[in-house]
């Protein structure tokens, strides 16, 4: 079986984001920028079906600029076998992503496709249900455990009341939640390694996709700076505070 | 001997062989090897990244396991099987041998990264590949490098570098460690080394023993620690870098098959030579990687903490740490990269380089530990915060590899050698008529008069590189003081002759000259490369090479003046004083 996985570049989730004076956007340059972190464990969960022989290939994907290639060595140097870097300038909305996705799915005929259940740039969380819903076929989403047999994909999704644990026919899609895995580190001479592992460029105006953005962005805001506390003497003092600003 | 370069073909070769520093002391700035300022290669920009991010992805969680070993003055065996597992120990070999094969800027680079987190770490992985491998990759045969290089390269076996005796520090060429040729062709080795590091946790030791054979003194061996006769003593209890092993290592009757010596026989002390001097870009990175750390630490402190109602980066004498902090890490950083550079691209003549970013690198982290730690103030001196441990960790920096005085003494003593051949050569030229040529004043005015005319005098433009204005009163410094020092250099050698070996005051103060001119060079000709790129900090950078070319002219203009005006009889007599005393000899009782 061949697995993809969407892997995409975000500002890393360690930086703090700076919007830009004319709210416009997030400051990117000079920023450093990295896998999202659900991506990250949605190449994880696929490289470990690999090791348990479950899937023979693992193959992520990136859509973005010419310089992406350098986030999608690191996608190698976790340890997939290939990459494919779908070139376009501009960032994509979540459809145009999973139309992305669809055609490299005709193309590439794979037994699953795991996604991140969202990127935490733009917290769509959009794309692995808009692709199943294309594709036509099941999608698992939010997964915090998986298992792989008989045909079938066994996906436990931490829901509000607790554990659901839902089956669905492969080939499907799966999006990852924060406790599939943990995801490993790169060692060293996987990095050496991932120098002579192919990836396959694919210019988006070749794939036949029409990207068009259903959303427009007005407006980018920082969140309100936090305004100081301020001490209370004793409990009555507390309650008369908050009645006074109209909470209690 | 030359020594080989062990960097891969792509290194675009250096337009002069000459050395850029020992040419400072003939008054010329060597421009063709310093503009403009290199280029990180192709192959190392797409990996260091990766390598970096997986570098702290590695350590950052470690933090405080780290502080344990320093504590405990060991790193556990799990924790070295993690830094092979991790390719710590491949860096530097080639691929072919299953290693790296990273340049040395990208070495260098590699080292800083894990020095920001842990002094210990880089010491262990440093001292393999730097000094305890560095000789078979330069010097090494075919088969000795088939037989040892993949298991060093996946640290299945850990390498040492086996020189320093009790009897023999900084004067290494007078070990006694000794090895004795067999009828079949074998050597027997014997004697003691001390301080080794990696001595308790190493495979393979390179070993330099006396050899006193016809071919020369000192011989230089690969021997495996698991070889009969072959011990080590316990770790010692260090004040810094304790987790790193520092141990005695033993050799009682060894024998040593043939095949195991490294390099020419009797020519052991050069090999020794030229793996420090291709080691020290490796230390060097290493500052600048604990520098980096300082940094940030120190500018989270000072917008951290308040008093006097206000935080306490803004006042005046926090910044000023602040600022020549940046102003020395990207100073080092700027020679170290150079100094790299000079090696990948199969420089042979760069050991005065390497010797200046030691010395200029170890100082300034040393400036930064003080200074950070002076900001964090009562926070900095307790434990719990990790200043007492980096200002510890980095103490090493100016003692081994050379101590900082014997470098100095090398940098001068080499330049001063250049500027004595160069009479010699004038000699040649005007025939045999001067006996002294270094005593001959008549032709060495005319000599100097005729450097100085080449010289072209002062503030007159010598580098023909283009720079904007900001960076061309820069450069006008260096032009200015390149000129002093070659004047300096004359007259030392015309006032002392040979004698002037013995001036350590005098050579002190020219390597000094020498240092600042050729780092503040490195720190100009990288802020102009930015520039030109438009980098996002290169205005910043522009200002690094004005307060840097400032401050250099301050310290040089004393310097050349100290050389002719000094107190250095008087100090030499007064610590003829104390030590007859034995110590010091005044109370108020
Ligand atoms: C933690 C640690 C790790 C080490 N690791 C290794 C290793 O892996 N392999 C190895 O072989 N060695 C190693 N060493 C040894 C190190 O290289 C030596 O300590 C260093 O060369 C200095 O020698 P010394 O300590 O004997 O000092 P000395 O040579 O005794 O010097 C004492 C002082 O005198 C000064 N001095 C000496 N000669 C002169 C001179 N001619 N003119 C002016 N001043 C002079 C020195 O600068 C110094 O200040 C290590 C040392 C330490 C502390
Ligand atoms: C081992 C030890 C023993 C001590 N013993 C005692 C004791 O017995 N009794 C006692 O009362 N205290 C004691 N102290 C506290 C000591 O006096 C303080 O640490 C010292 O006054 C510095 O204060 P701080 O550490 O809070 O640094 P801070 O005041 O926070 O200073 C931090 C840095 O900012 C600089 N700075 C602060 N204000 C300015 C300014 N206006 N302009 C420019 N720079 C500024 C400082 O010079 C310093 O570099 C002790 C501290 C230690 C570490």
């Amino acid at each position: 079986m061949k697995i993809l996985v969407g892997y995409k570049r975000v500002v890393d989730y360690n930086v703090r984001i700076q919007v830009k004076p004319d709210g416009t956007g997030v400051v990117t340059d000079g920023v450093k920028l990295s896998a999202n972190p659900f991506d990250d464990i949605a190449l994880e969960e696929a490289l470990r079906l690999r090791e348990k022989g479950v899937a023979e290939e693992v193959v992520v994907v990136g859509i973005g600029p010419a310089d992406l290639t350098a986030h999608l060595r690191n996608g190698l140097a976790m340890g997939a076998n290939r990459a494919i870097h779908v070139v376009a300038a501009d960032a994509v909305q979540p459809l145009t992503a999973a139309r992305v996705f669809l055609k490299l799915v005709e193309k590439e005929q794979p037994g699953l496709v795991i996604l991140g259940k969202q990127a935490i740039d733009d917290d769509a969380n959009q794309t692995g249900q808009m692709l199943a819903a294309l594709w036509d076929r099941p999608q698992a989403t939010f997964a915090s455990k998986v298992d792989i047999a008989g045909g079938k994909a066994t996906v436990t999704r931490e829901v509000d009341a607790g554990l659901e644990v839902i089956e669905a026919e492969l080939p499907a899609v799966i999006t990852t939640d924060l406790r599939l895995n943990e995801p490993r580190f790169i060692k060293l001479p996987d990095i050496m390694k991932a120098k002579s592992k192919p990836i396959d460029t694919i210019e988006f105006g070749s794939l036949g996709v029409e990207a068009h953005d259903h959303l427009k962005t007005t407006h980018y805001a920082a969140p309100a700076k936090r305004s100081k506390g301020v001490m209370v003497k004793d409990a009555a003092e507390l309650v008369a505070a908050l009645k006074q600003k109209g909470l209690l | 001997m030359n020594t080989p370069s062990p960097a891969g073909p792509e290194q675009p070769a250096l337009r002069s062989d000459d050395s850029v520093a020992k040419q400072l002391f003939l008054g010329n700035i060597l421009e063709e090897n310093l503009f403009p300022y290199p280029e990180i290669r192709a192959r190392d920009r797409e990996m260091l990244g990766a390598m970096t991010d997986a570098i702290d992805q590695f350590l950052a969680g470690k933090g405080a396991e780290l502080k344990q070993y320093d504590r405990d003055a060991e790193q556990p065996a799990e924790f070295i099987q993690a830094l092979r597992e991790m390719g710590l120990f491949g860096l530097i070999i080639p691929e072919a041998f299953g290693g790296m094969e990273l340049s040395n800027g990208a070495y260098a680079r590699v080292l800083g990264q894990t020095s920001s987190h842990d002094s210990s770490v880089s010491l262990t992985i440093g001292a393999h590949s730097s000094i305890g491998m560095k000789g078979l990759l330069l010097f090494g045969t075919d088969a000795q490098k088939q037989r040892y290089l993949p298991r060093l390269a996946t640290g299945e076996m850990i390498a040492a570098f086996c020189l320093t005796e009790s009897g023999a520090g900084s004067d290494a060429a007078s070990i006694r460690t000794k090895a004795t040729r067999n009828g079949d062709g074998s050597w027997t080795l014997s004697g003691e080394k001390i301080w080794i590091t990696n001595g308790g946790i190493a495979d393979f030791y390179t070993v330099f023993a006396r050899t006193d054979t016809p071919e020369g003194k000192i011989t230089a061996f690969l021997v495996e620690a698991k070889w009969p006769g072959v011990s080590h003593g316990p770790h010692e209890d260090k004040m810094g870098i304790r987790a790193s092993s520092t141990t005695t290592v033993a050799f009682a009757d060894v024998r040593v098959p043939a095949e195991n010596v490294l390099g020419p026989v009797g020519k052991g002390f050069k090999v020794a030579m030229s793996i420090l001097n291709s080691g020290r870009t490796g230390l060097g990175g290493g500052a600048v990687g604990g520098m980096r750390t300082l940094i940030r630490l120190a500018c989270a402190q000072a917008k951290e903490r308040k008093q006097f109602g206000q935080s306490i980066a803004e006042f005046g004498l926090v910044r000023e740490k602040i600022a020549q902090m940046a102003v020395d890490c990207y100073a080092a950083e700027s020679a170290v990269w150079m100094v790299a550079h000079l090696i990948d691209s199969g420089g042979s003549d760069y050991s005065v380089e390497a010797a200046m970013s030691k010395v200029f690198a170890s100082e300034a982290v040393q400036r930064a530990s003080y200074e950070a730690l002076q900001i964090a103030a009562g926070n900095g001196f307790m434990r719990e915060f990790p200043y007492e441990q980096i200002t510890r960790d980095t103490r090493i920096l100016s003692i081994f590899e050379g101590t900082n005085e014997i470098l100095r003494l090398y940098i001068a003593l080499s330049g001063l050698k250049g500027v004595g051949a160069g009479l010699s050569e004038l000699k040649a030229a005007v025939g045999d008529i001067f006996n002294d040529p270094i005593k001959g004043f008549g032709v060495l005015g005319s000599y100097t008069g005729r450097r100085m005319r080449e010289a072209t005098g002062y503030g007159i433009d010598r580098i023909a590189h283009e720079l904007s204005p900001r960076l061309r009163k820069v450069a006008a410094t260096y032009e200015k003081y390149t000129v002093e020092l070659s004047k300096s250099s004359d007259a030392l050698l015309r006032r002392y002759g040979k004698k002037a070996a013995d001036q350590q005051h005098a050579q002190k103060r020219l390597a000094d000259i020498a240092i600042d001119l050729f780092v503040g060079l490195c720190v100009l000709s990288r802020a102009d490369s930015l520039a030109r790129q438009s980098h996002p900090a290169a205005d910043e950078a522009a200002s690094i090479a004005e307060i840097f070319a400032k401050q250099a002219r301050r310290r040089m203009a004393r310097n050349v003046r100290g050389l002719e005006r000094n107190e250095d009889e008087a100090i030499e007599q007064l610590a003829g004083a104390v030590l007859a005393h034995d110590g010091y000899m005044w109370d108020v009782i």
